[in-house]
């Protein structure tokens, strides 16, 4: 079951921020692809990957290919909204003056 | 905000999206094996029909080429890309969906003129249309200007092939792959 956290404050960390940023633009990942891109270290890609996956962020998928074990991520529409409301949150921060105004 | 700035969080992003972009990868050999493919079953068609005048309909059998060994090998090649693919991207699907479109509608129009509903005369020129629109789209999607451009030479072409008998549609079909399968696929294969 994934935990409820505050998406900007959850994902205003370096490699889960990469990790996000590579997915959102994909269909699916590898772990290897997700570690040669995010230049992480295994364990800690791991771990980040775990942590996002318990946000319900991404899906993870382990498999195997040619004998040996492969772990795809995809992120979900949920870890998409997030991503989203990252972006607006950072974007309004940096550009005040272009955050949208309520209709009056 | 913690110690990473925020604009060294949309660099992070900018840069991460960047890199998937180049993951879609496209070494031309959906577009060589087609190519090849529907060249050949051209050329021996009209050979058959012009030169060595056959008209019993065996002229048309290069054609069950396309069938009966393009299709087990895009499935393999597929099969092969798939397993070892560390990644998938939206716009391979997106490609991949553009090209079983294009298939389908070759189907209908071979369907509808294997029927008899249009001649064969017109049924051609649409082939041609389709090759043109399959690798156009191609080419927007991947953003290889060589397919763009073999996709409009082959819309150029169809016009021209309404125009000419139904032999010489087959020497058009053999220019419009050329242009738009063989020369952008052997771009793309150089490339990669």
């Amino acid at each position: 079951m994934s935990k409820a956290v505050d998406p900007v404050q959850f994902l205003h960390q370096m490699l889960r921020l990469k990790i996000m940023s590579l997915l959102v633009s994909l269909e699916s990942a590898s772990f290897t692809f997700l570690l040669e891109k995010t230049e992480a270290t295994r364990g800690n890609l791991s771990v980040q990957i775990t942590k996002l996956k318990e946000a319900g962020y991404l899906s993870v998928e382990k498999s195997f290919h040619k004998n040996y074990p492969l772990t795809t991520c995809k992120i979900t529409p949920k870890g998409i909204d997030a991503f989203e409301q990252y972006v607006e949150t950072i974007s309004a921060f940096l550009h005040p003056s272009t955050k949208k105004n309520p209709p009056a | 905000m913690s110690s990473l700035p925020p604009q060294a969080s949309l660099d992070i992003i900018r840069d991460m999206i960047q890199t998937a972009r180049g993951a879609l990868k496209d070494n031309g050999q959906y577009l060589l094996l087609w190519g090849w493919l529907v060249l050949i079953a051209s050329l021996a068609h009209f050979v058959l029909l012009v030169p060595l005048e056959i008209r019993n309909g065996l002229e048309s059998l290069p054609w069950l080429g396309l069938p009966l060994i393009g299709l087990p090998m895009t499935y393999r090649i597929r099969q092969k890309h798939q397993q070892s693919a560390q990644v998938q991207t939206h716009l391979g699907r997106v490609i991949a969906q553009n090209w079983t479109g294009i298939g389908v509608c070759f189907l209908l129009i071979l369907g509808v003129a294997l029927a008899g509903l249009i001649d064969f005369q017109v049924a051609y020129p649409l082939f041609i249309m389709l090759y043109g629109l399959g690798t156009f789209l191609s080419g927007q999607i991947v953003r290889f200007r060589p397919l763009m451009w073999g996709g409009i030479g082959s819309w150029l072409i169809c016009i021209g092939a309404f125009f000419v008998p139904f032999a010489y549609q087959l020497l058009l079909i053999a220019l419009s792959i050329v242009i738009s399968y063989l020369i952008p696929g052997y771009m793309l294969k150089a490339r990669t």
